[in-house]
């Protein structure tokens, strides 16, 4: 059978924020968009986003956008790209405004101004007293957010293919991106959308590691997509861990446990942190604690059958101060542990949460990459937005409040920049056949039957090895030999059978190809944390604990071509004041 | 299954439909798919199907905060899930 095509103008792969923000600015420049979603697109990870949006809007305490420039540079580790920064934080209150006009809810004051919470590393006066910068609709921003989008694109005619899965990029001999081979789940037929520009906003990777608050979903599609097709990823090693996720699950377990009075134990009912960290003890900081865990764990002090995890007891609080001020963590442990931690106490280990690093793009959105006249050449028709870019924003960490904000300024920006291209570039490129062949031939392959090893297994395996080799606990050897695991586990990729090849809805096939994804974007997280000799925002290493400017002020970039790793300069020169130097971490 | 039953989603489709946005219902749902929902009767497994279509935040609500849905109906496909 001939393989079907369709054509749009811009082909959106992943329907979460970024690209619903991004398609409803194209759709209502009338250009004709798809958006591509594996799953029903109000089903996207955004939902997950409770914390709200940043802006200085000063409806609380007084506050510029300058001050949330610092606090976000500061927050990077002075990793961040300073010119993407500041439009970052110039953008913000207008895009919160758009928001508001289209109709999520923010909570109001009394006033019937926005209401904008604190959070942590917000400041005035760069650096001066706590600021209020984060609005929020209840704690259900990102559900408001995305359902919001997601009416106004079904207003402006996005078309949308709900539950198809990207396969790869389509590509020219001169690398421009001319669309995508894409895989309808319910029929198991690929079809090719051709399109003159194709912005990538597939989300993060958080399944890469056994214990992660990301959705099962999280397989980081889009960056491995990108991988395939010649171009790097940047600083896949800073990845940002919660100290206490239920072990081996995930879900979060807040550090108001700690905050009310919580403390962890190890094997031996040793209050171990005592020993980290004498004074702050369990309230010392995330990263502290999240190494405290981990090195409990590897010294061989764990708990459980595989002496894997440490626990958190609230037991000693009395069930009134639980049921008061813990009711959802109490929920979470009855629903997923079937305990009450009231009474027993919780299995936890540090939790993935958010990738810094990823797709390297320029402040509009464009995918950039070292070739012959520098290091940020523009990926001709490639454009990525959200979690699975790197523009970057958050540099070596990431603060609270600032990811809806960059998903939505870089989606809208990306938007607006593709209008531009359309105009400049009317008409599509020839396709490339050499390089749907290919395309086809990574679904084919799933096809094989026979004897060999589950997805489940090798997945299983991969996130373990993560886990232990690239988690919270750096260390040169541990990496290395993390690496060497890692080359197992790709040579293992080519036994993996299917147990039923069958076409239609067959999840099994899907998963096999997510796996692919995660494979490579594991090497690439590995081989980045292994060569950053230095610790930097969320990257930190216990033989390197210092951050070094002097050598380390600078990206990583990674390829899979040879598993090659590169480098690029941050920019550090905003667009119209001055830089921040970078200065000792001190908070 | 009597011939004027409407033909439910295929198990695999209804597998798909278990992902969600947010990590603690991809947990939920998958569990009660897999362990439970072939000892469902057939209303029981039609409620369930249409429990999969409403959204991410009702749904966490429901089965995490354990608030009770405004549509009725739910209530006993809900109850089931959350005692297993």
């Amino acid at each position: 059978m001939a393989l079907a095509k369709r054509r749009f103008d811009t082909l959106i792969l992943g329907a979460g924020g970024a690209g619903l923000r991004a398609a409803l600015q194209l759709s209502n420049a009338d250009a004709r968009v798809a958006v591509v979603s594996k799953v029903f697109p109000t089903r996207s990870h955004t939902v997950a986003a409770q914390g709200g949006v940043n802006a200085a809007l000063a409806n609380v305490v007084p506050d510029n956008w300058h001050w949330h420039m610092f606090d976000t540079v500061k927050g990077s580790d002075y990793l961040g790209d300073q010119d993407a920064i500041e439009f970052m934080c110039r953008e913000a209150p207008k895009i919160v405004y758009e928001l508001e006009h289209f109709g999520v809810p923010f909570s109001r004051l009394d006033t019937g101004h926005i209401y904008q919470r604190a959070f942590g590393g917000q400041s005035q006066n760069f650096g001066g007293a706590q600021a209020a910068r984060t609005c929020a609709a209840a704690d259900r921003t990102g559900h408001a957010i995305l359902h919001s989008l997601y009416q106004q694109n079904i207003r402006s005619k996005t078309h949308f293919f709900d539950e198809f899965f990207a396969l790869d990029l389509i590509t020219d001999d001169e690398g421009a991106v001319l669309g995508a081979l894409v895989l309808e789940i319910e029929t198991g037929e690929p079809l090719l959308i051709e399109a003159k520009t194709t912005l990538i906003a597939s989300g993060g990777c958080g399944q890469l590691f056994r214990t992660t608050t990301n959705a099962h979903i999280n397989t980081g599609d889009g960056m491995a997509m990108v991988l395939r097709a010649g171009v790097p990823l940047e600083d896949m090693e800073f990845f940002q861990f919660h100290p206490t996720g239920i072990a081996g699950k995930g879900m979060l377990i807040t550090e108001g446990a700690r905050g009310e009075g919580g403390y962890l134990i190890n094997k031996d009912g040793e209050r171990f942190m005592e020993r980290y960290a004498p004074n702050a003890k369990d309230l010392a900081s995330r990263d502290v604690v999240s190494r405290a865990i981990s090195t409990e764990v590897r010294e061989g002090r764990g708990c459980g059958p595989d002496g894997d995890h440490v626990m958190l007891r609230l037991d000693h609080l009395g069930s009134d101060i639980v049921a008061k001020r813990l009711p959802g963590i109490r929920d979470t442990c009855k629903t997923f542990l079937h305990i009450d931690p009231v009474d027993t106490p919780i299995p936890v280990f540090p939790t993935a949460h958010y990738v810094m690093g990823g797709i390297p793009t320029d402040r509009h959105g464009r995918v950039v990459m070292p070739a012959r006249h520098g290091p940020e050449e523009v990926v001709s028709g490639l454009y990525a937005a959200g979690e699975c870019a790197c523009v970057s924003v958050h540099g070596g960490n990431r603060l609270g409040g600032n990811s809806l904000l960059d998903i939505l300024v870089f989606g809208r920006a990306a938007g607006e920049d593709i209008i531009g291209f359309l105009k400049e570039n009317p008409n599509h490129r020839p396709i490339n056949e050499s390089s749907v062949d290919k395309a086809m031939a990574r679904l084919k392959r799933w096809d094989q039957k026979g004897e060999g090893e589950s997805v489940k297994e090798v997945r299983d395996d991969l996130k373990k090895v993560m886990e232990n080799h690239c988690g919270v606990f750096r260390v040169e050897d541990v990496m290395a030999e993390g690496v060497n695991e890692l080359v197992k586990i790709r040579e293992r990729m080519a036994n993996v059978r299917l147990s039923d090849t069958s076409r239609v809805f067959n999840t099994a096939r899907i998963e096999a190809l997510e796996l692919e994804n995660l494979v490579d974007i594991g090497m690439a997280t590995m081989k980045s944390a292994l060569v950053r000799q230095e610790s930097r925002g969320a990257h930190s290493r216990m033989d390197f604990t210092e951050r070094d400017d002097k050598n380390w002020l600078k990206h990583t970039l990674y390829f899979l071509e040879d598993d090659r790793i590169d480098f690029k300069p941050v920019r550090t020169k905003p667009l119209s004041v001055d830089s921040f130097p970078p200065k000792a971490r001190v908070y | 299954m009597e011939a004027d039953l409407e033909e439910l989603p295929s198990i695999e489709k209804l597998r798909w439909q278990c992902r969600r946005g947010m990590l603690e219902l991809d947990l939920i749902l998958k569990q009660f798919l897999e362990n439970n929902y072939n000892q469902l009767n057939y209303n029981e497994k039609e409620l369930f199907c249409e429990l999969l279509s409403q959204n991410d935040q009702d749904l966490q609500q429901w089965l995490m905060n354990k608030t009770s849905p405004a549509d009725s109906r739910f209530l006993e496909i809900i109850d089931l899930i959350n005692r297993h």
